[in-house]
């Protein structure tokens, strides 16, 4: 079931509904039905995925919680990850590797039969098993204590805001959520509607308008050069995030309806003055994850430098290859280890040369030159993100700074010319503002302060706005594939 | 306060259902007035014609065959028509209208089954007056058509700005041409321009998706069999294509995987069928072409006069391309052609 859909329209207000009317002692199981249905909607014998990786997770954290010494749980965790990281190879990595593997054969000409697996890759599958995982290495870890009632783990794992896109949730900040009793309140209904209104703009009408542009060029990279490249991997870069964190506001307004809190995902990205920065602006939830259960277990930067950037690297690396398996999205988690990297090693350098060339009295100055380097670099690295192989890539690549016989000025005008074009642009400045102007001034407390028909004047726009300009073919969420 | 709050909530959706009733009539009435279907639909009302040939399909009939040099035809197709559209809005023609012509002309082109044009329907608030939309979900086991239903009735504004900018914004109003036909103008492309014409439809047609999709090739034989029913001769027509656009497409797939697959479903109603093959016939006359797959104005009527040709006196000598029927063999000048069995192969 899309967010995006008449079906979630219909569903949602149901469950809403039903949430408050019944006892908050039975709450859990309503929202644990729903979560099963929401996600039985897209393939019904997948529930069993999701229900087998529960009653694993729920044991071997039960087992966990028993034993008072770490060095004793461990083989119920290992359970946990044999289970989970099986799961998520086999569905999601096994083809990759295998043809890999089958590359690599075939070049020594040596014969390799192993077939391919042939299954649909369970949606959200990246997501609930890093939730699920967070549970049990926390309880190992002696972080947190384990649930007791298998419903609420179960509601944990599936609960339908977060369950196919997240955001990713810690069990110690979620869980206990789910023991409270949510009154109705007001407040948390109309943010949480307003949040959501939010999440459609930049998903139907901004993420999805964008990608009619980026699918025509990226799907045909050699027929276009200069500008439309160059545009096409800003849009990209532009669609993925209104995607995901369109999502995001969508989930964290559901849950906020029904007075649950999840964790902000997304904290203006497009400002970050370093790839440092843009990390801890992007995507939070995963990055904290690979912080937390894979950078700092390895040593973080508590090891000799070496280890260190080694450390940021592998890190990075993995997280690209969780966005997907292919050999460009592990190039694109490298690109951005290698960047930070070499940032972190030239930081010193750089520091001097501003210092050098008088920067350092133009801070504003200086912190605009950082964040478009930073755009620019975040750009670049997209593209492999985008590209559907690593021979469109490198074409696109190619070709950002190839311009026609006629030069570079008039490619730039032939492409100000395309409509499509022109209004991604309008939309992009459109998002850009009313970030700026929300973290300045809060826009939901200016118009919350407007006559009631001035609010209501400006929701109904909004509706309106998202119906007229949104895209409402048969577009999914770009990270329902990972 | 609770109370006070889902008061407020319901009198703001009744309003903004209101609101939104409104602005859906409203873009209903202005796209009676202004997309080219329905006006299509209005002359086909007032034809009076005799309807010896009916001309269904996309935009490679609607503009590739001019009825002024087709006697007693109308040409009902229309842009990206996909064969679920077209077996949908023929059954209404037959069933509702009770209108039935003797012979109906379909196109049967390279990208005519490709799975591009299943994940393609568009124009909703115009297909909800043919299509059952309940019958494609449920023979498709896609529920996304009902979403199509719904917004075809009831949010017919969605997405509207382009449509409406488009509308807004145009010069002038296309002219209608007599009985359906919309033709392309006529321009001339250096042939470095037409390859690159070629390669981008064929990459958009068949680069990532299938050459041939079934529930289209269901929707093809429910037709012939409704044809069949009805005693409506089938003529199938490949039809002008540009040589570049030929050659990129052979690229992806065997023409000869496609037709035989196309073949099979014709084979079980080849007695209601005829089968002509022009997809060559301009291979060496670009001026005909406005781009890879349509013909221009003039196109249009050179191809239909030898079409016409064809249909109405059968033996002609055959100075032009197509195969299928025979030399010498009699056709009947009035009423249904004599079938012709097979030959529904790639000339490649």
């Amino acid at each position: 079931m899309l967010f995006n859909s008449f079906h979630f329209l219909v569903f949602f207000p149901i469950v809403v509904i039903l949430y408050f009317s019944i006892p908050h002692r039975w709450r859990w199981l309503l929202l644990l039905i729903a979560s099963y249905y929401f996600y039985m909607c897209w393939k019904v014998e997948y529930i069993f995925l999701i229900v087998g990786s529960t009653l694993i997770d729920y044991y071997a954290g039960r087992q966990m919680g028993k034993i008072p010494e770490r060095s004793k749980r461990k083989k119920y965790l290992i359970i946990s990850l044999i289970v989970n990281l099986g799961l998520l190879f086999g569905f999601k990595y096994f083809n990759f590797v295998n043809d890999s593997v089958r590359d690599a054969f075939n070049y020594f000409n040596i014969f390799y039969g192993v077939p391919a697996f042939n299954v649909l890759l369970p949606v959200g599958i990246s997501f609930y098993t890093f939730q699920t995982l967070s549970y049990t290495i926390d309880i190992y870890n002696g972080r947190s204590k384990p649930e007791p009632h298998i419903g609420k783990f179960a509601l944990y794992v599936s609960f339908f805001p977060q369950l196919v896109s997240g955001p990713i949730e810690r069990s110690y900040t979620l869980l206990p959520q789910f023991h409270k009793d949510n009154r109705f309140d007001q407040n948390n209904v109309t943010s949480g509607l307003k949040l959501m209104m939010w999440g459609f703009i930049k998903k139907v009408v901004i993420a999805d308008r964008l990608g009619i542009y980026v699918f025509k060029v990226f799907s045909q990279p050699h027929l276009y050069e200069g500008f439309p490249v160059i545009f096409a991997s800003i849009f990209l870069l532009v669609q993925v995030y209104c995607d995901l964190s369109g999502y995001s506001d969508i989930a964290i307004g559901t849950a906020r309806v029904m007075g649950y809190k999840l964790m902000r995902n997304f904290n203006r990205p497009f400002i970050a003055r370093s790839i440092a920065d843009f990390w801890a602006r992007w995507h939070i939830s995963l990055t904290t994850w690979f912080r937390d259960y894979l950078y700092i277990p390895l040593g973080g930067n508590r090891v000799p430098k070496w280890r260190w950037h080694y450390n940021i690297f592998i890190t990075f690396l993995l997280s690209g290859l969780w966005h997907g398996a292919s050999w460009s999205f592990v190039i694109w988690g490298a690109l951005h280890g290698l960047f930070q990297m070499v940032e972190k090693a030239t930081k010193k350098y750089r520091e001097s040369f501003a210092e050098f060339i008088g920067l350092v009295r133009a801070p504003g100055l200086k912190d605009y030159i950082n964040i478009v380097i930073t755009f620019c670099l975040i750009c670049f690295a997209t593209i492999f993100f985008g590209a559907r192989s690593l021979d469109d890539a490198y074409i696109l690549i190619l070709k950002l700074g190839t311009f026609s016989d006629s030069g570079i000025i008039d490619n730039f005008i032939n492409v100000m010319k395309n409509k499509e074009v022109l209004l991604c642009i309008i939309f992009i400045i459109f998002l850009l503002v009313i970030e700026y102007i929300h973290e300045k001034y809060s826009i939901v407390r200016i118009i919350g302060r407007k006559p009631l028909i001035i609010r209501w004047a400006v929701y109904l726009g909004a509706v309106i706005f998202i119906i007229v300009f949104g895209v409402f073919t048969n577009v999914e969420f770009i990270y329902f594939q990972f | 306060m609770a109370k006070s709050f889902i008061i407020k909530l319901f009198v703001f959706l009744g309003l903004l259902i209101g609101v939104s009733l409104a602005l859906n009539e409203l873009y209903k009435s202005f796209l009676r007035n202004n997309y080219f279907s329905y006006e299509k639909d209005r002359q086909f009302r007032n034809y009076t014609g005799k309807l010896e040939y009916l001309l269904m399909g996309d935009s490679h009939i609607q503009n590739g065959i001019n009825p002024e040099f087709l006697e007693n035809s109308f040409n009902y197709a229309g842009a990206w028509e996909n064969y679920v559209q077209t077996y949908y809005k023929l059954k209404n023609i037959v069933e509702e209208q009770k209108r039935i012509p003797e012979n109906i002309i379909l196109p049967v082109d390279l990208g005519s089954f490709t799975s591009f044009r299943r994940e393609r329907f568009k124009n909703d608030h115009y297909w909800v007056n043919y299509m059952d939309y309940f019958e494609v979900a449920e023979n498709f086991g896609d529920r996304l058509f009902i979403n199509k239903w719904i917004i075809g009735n009831y949010f017919t504004y969605a997405e509207c700005y382009e449509s409406l900018f488009k509308y807004l914004t145009r010069k002038k109003r296309e002219n209608m041409f007599p009985n359906g036909f919309k033709p392309c103008i006529v321009r001339n492309t250096e042939s470095e321009e037409r390859e690159l014409d070629g390669e981008r439809i064929a990459n958009l047609y068949f680069k990532n998706y299938s050459y041939y999709n079934s529930d289209l090739g269901d929707y093809f034989g429910k037709m012939l069999e409704f044809c069949e029913q009805h005693k409506i001769h089938v003529i199938l027509i490949k039809m002008p294509v540009a040589r570049e656009y030929c050659v990129q497409a052979s690229g992806y797939f065997s023409k000869d995987s496609l037709y035989n697959t196309v073949g099979n479903i014709i084979e079980k109603h080849k007695d209601n069928t005829t089968l002509l093959d022009y997809q060559e016939l301009f291979f060496d006359n670009p001026e005909y072409m406005y781009n890879h797959d349509h013909l221009n104005y003039n196109g249009a009527n050179e191809f239909t006069r030898i079409l016409s040709r064809r249909l109405k006196e059968g033996n002609t000598p055959s100075p032009d391309k197509s195969g299928s029927l025979p030399a010498g063999r009699q056709v009947p000048r009035r009423g249904r052609i004599i079938d012709c069995r097979m030959a529904f192969q790639s000339r490649h």
